[in-house]
């Protein structure tokens, strides 16, 4: 070997190696995903189907409001992809489903009785 | 997935992963930098503007200088790991090949590795690196001046 051309010419002999599929990144990289956020979505969860069974029978006969339908998986996908989109649904749920701690005559009320 | 942005990791991901490698000196971090170029452009956080090959050798180059900063500490390098493969597919021979990469400055292994492959001209190169087209050229002169010394 004695020229630039000889190394060049060897130097591209060889091959730099390929990187592993894209879609393996995607699988990891949503493996990898913060752990709080799929707590967030299954606490999130718990509170709401809590919330229904225990108020349920005590709530007011209200104007019917459509209730978003919400499962584990999709409020985790959700919750990873777009979480201002997962803030949002959160509020859209509990507003139908939480207590109306304002509801005159409410638990809330009914607690603060001395 | 976008398949444009599968069709350039397809041409170029074999050269950006060498490009990361030859910066960051850690195959499984260059692999990590390269996912999230990726990751980001078909998110639709980043857009490519320019010519790809240019923009991804770019990207590749800042969030790999990114990875560098964000190190509170010198990692251990795993220096057995090859991200070249050898005509005669051996391991041993491109571990020595890295091995005189490494002993290069920087600054001259990033111009070799873009110029030999990345096929980047040296204005490709030289405008990755963010220095004249005689400057890219310069180091790559040196850069192969030195690898002819070390590696045997």
């Amino acid at each position: 070997m004695t020229g630039p051309k000889d190394i060049e010419a060897r130097l591209r002999e060889f091959r730099p190696r390929r990187p592993a599929p894209l879609e393996y990144h995607f699988e990891l990289r949503r493996s990898r995903a913060p752990f709080w956020f799929a707590v967030a979505a299954g606490i999130a969860v718990a509170v709401l189907v809590g919330s229904r069974v225990k108020w349920a029978d005590r709530r007011p006969v209200a104007p019917a409001e459509p209730v978003e339908s919400a499962t584990l998986g999709s409020l985790t996908t959700l919750a990873l992809n777009d979480p201002d989109a997962f803030d949002a649904a959160l509020t859209r749920i509990s507003r139908a489903s939480l207590p109306d701690v304002g509801r005159p005559g409410g638990a809330f009320q009914q607690l603060a009785k001395p | 997935m976008k398949e444009d942005v599968r069709r350039l990791y397809e041409e170029h991901g074999r050269s950006l992963l060498a490009y990361a490698s030859a910066l960051l000196r850690d195959p499984s971090a260059a692999e990590d930098v390269l996912h999230q170029v990726f990751l980001k452009l078909v998110a639709g956080r980043s857009s490519i503007e320019g010519p790809p090959a240019a923009y991804l050798f770019r990207a590749v180059r800042n969030t790999a200088l990114n990875h560098i900063r964000g190190q509170s500490r010198e990692v251990e390098l795993d220096s057995a790991v090859p991200w070249l493969e050898s005509p005669d597919a051996s391991r041993e021979t491109a571990l020595a090949l890295q091995s005189a990469l490494q002993t290069l400055p920087a600054d001259q292994r990033e111009v070799v590795v873009l110029h030999i492959w990345g096929q980047l001209t040296f204005e490709e190169a030289a405008a990755v690196v963010g220095v004249s087209p005689n400057t890219a050229a310069s180091r790559y002169r040196y850069g192969l001046a030195k690898l002819r010394e070390v590696w045997k």
